[in-house]
């Protein structure tokens, strides 16, 4: 039986401020490759996933297809659509440019994707599908690996820690149910740090699914020497060697 | 013109108890092991005085005699049983200080510049502990399902640094001896003794290294950064 109609949003619209680099940073090398082209490459393999869209700073769209999806040959990738200031205003952006299809029903699931974590696996995409099309929302997450503290309002630290767990993407969404979400939130001028907390404050219920260490979020630059040590176990973690080679750069 | 009186501070550093834990310490990074970074680090810090290890099994001896470059003395607390134990026998042997500042000894990217800059920022405080900014987003989680968001400015993750007022730590460590308290580590024996705890950014390189990865990472960043992370 086929599976759902399963589209993935990568959101590639950040700044990189953290990182202090000139560039943004989906476009730093990571084993000699953008980092964008090592998120794309999962889904481009992933014969779960039957579509990508981009999002991205409307300035970065040509670079994005030229040096990335050209460049590699990454036949999924349907769209690249303007981004906006934030996050979240990137992830309705995408949504929106799917909203017909997913009022038709033609696409079924979401998936929104943070294109500076690179290191993800069919595995965990399955997981999230799979939990996502059981209950409508589910995001794979890990415990905190250190000792977080928490400074609420007043001064008061608490570290009571063990019902916490960092969030990570892809995050999975039955298609009309986010939609839905962030045209709430719009009218609501709620902005959500992520896409779960949108769906959360929504009202709806989400999995949680287990995420991986590995699938980490380069942020600022002591990630990339972290990433360029993941990269060179990904053939591994990925089942196979990447695509991601000279030949197909050249083709 | 008045001068402010220099803060005398102790360095404490808790040494493992478990074998996996001391054999960590061992690892070498540029033929260096991870603990003679650490220590080095703190050598180098002037407001630094002299440097005590905790431990809770024997062994540890000859640290007392491996002098730093710096020349600082060095004490070791007989081994007790339990850190909190062990920690006691330490301030029995630590030369008198207005502040100790307690060090992870699995921390070979700590600099003595950050140090510096910890003990500066700290400076007047209770007690202060190095941290940084979450980079996720943080679910409350029961049961499988999300409960909730946790904003994301109000958390941090801890680096196991953290300088406490001298007298405020001893009476706490007193007072959990005394209740048979048994928390995790010095932060939460700060909170359980309600001292006030500051909070000053730290470095993202400063990372633990316990695996070997872990040593590969800092032998990455000490080549990119030519010294310690700051």
């Amino acid at each position: 039986m086929a599976g759902p109609y399963v589209v993935a949003i990568v959101l590639a619209a950040g700044a990189g401020k953290r990182m202090a680099a000139s560039v943004n940073k989906v476009f730093l090398p990571v084993a000699g490759r953008p980092i964008l082209a090592w998120s794309l490459e999962c889904f481009e393999r992933d014969r779960s996933v039957s579509e990508v869209i981009i999002v991205a700073a409307a300035s970065e769209i040509e670079e994005c297809r030229q040096r990335v999806v050209e460049q590699f040959g990454l036949k999924k990738v349907t769209a690249l659509v303007g981004g906006g200031p934030t996050r979240h205003d990137s992830e309705f952006c995408g949504l929106l440019h799917l909203q017909e299809r997913i009022d038709t029903g033609s696409v079924e699931i979401v998936l929104i994707h943070d294109a500076v974590r690179p290191f993800i696996t069919a595995p965990l995409v399955g997981r999230v599908i799979a939990e996502a099309v059981a209950g409508g929302a589910a995001i794979p997450c890990v415990r905190a690996a250190s000792t977080v503290v928490r400074a609420v309002p007043g001064g008061q630290l608490t570290t009571d820690s063990a019902d916490l767990y960092a969030a990570q993407t892809p995050q999975a969404f039955a298609a009309p149910l986010v939609l839905e979400a962030h045209r709430r939130a719009e009218t609501d001028g709620f902005k959500g740090s992520d896409t779960s907390s949108v769906v959360e404050q929504a009202g709806y219920t989400v999995a949680v699914v287990e995420g991986s260490y590995d699938n980490i979020k380069i942020t600022t630059a002591d990630d990339l020497i972290r990433a360029e040590q993941i990269a060179r176990n990904l053939p591994q973690l990925r089942g196979g060697p990447s695509f991601l080679t000279a030949e197909t750069a050249s083709a | 013109m008045s001068i402010a009186p220099v803060e005398r501070t102790v360095a404490l550093i808790p040494l493992p108890s478990s074998r996996q834990g001391r054999d960590g310490l061992r690892l070498t990074i540029q033929g260096r092991s991870i603990l003679d970074w650490t220590v080095d680090a703190i050598d180098q810090v002037p407001e630094i005085a002299s440097l005590v290890f905790s431990c809770q099994q024997p062994g540890w001896a000859s640290l007392h005699d491996a002098a730093g470059a710096s020349g600082k003395a060095r004490y070791v607390g007989e081994p007790a049983s339990g850190w909190v134990a062990a920690l006691r026998r330490a301030l029995d042997v630590a030369p008198a200080s207005d502040r100790v500042l307690m060090q992870q000894p699995n921390r070979p990217l700590t600099s003595a510049a950050g140090l510096r800059s910890f003990l500066l920022a700290a400076k007047g405080q209770p007690a202060a502990a190095v941290v940084l900014p979450v980079k996720s987003t943080y679910k409350k989680v029961v049961d499988g399902r999300v409960c909730g968001t946790v904003p994301r400015d109000q958390l941090f993750q801890l680096q196991h640094t953290l300088v406490v007022d001298r007298r405020r730590l001893e009476d706490a460590v007193d007072a959990a001896l005394r209740n048979g308290w048994d928390g995790a580590d010095e932060f939460a024996l700060c909170q359980w003794a309600a001292i006030p705890i500051g909070l000053v950014r730290g470095s993202y390189f400063n990372l633990p290294v316990v695996r070997r990865t872990d040593v590969e990472f800092a032998e990455l960043t000490m080549a990119q950064h030519a010294q310690p992370a700051v």
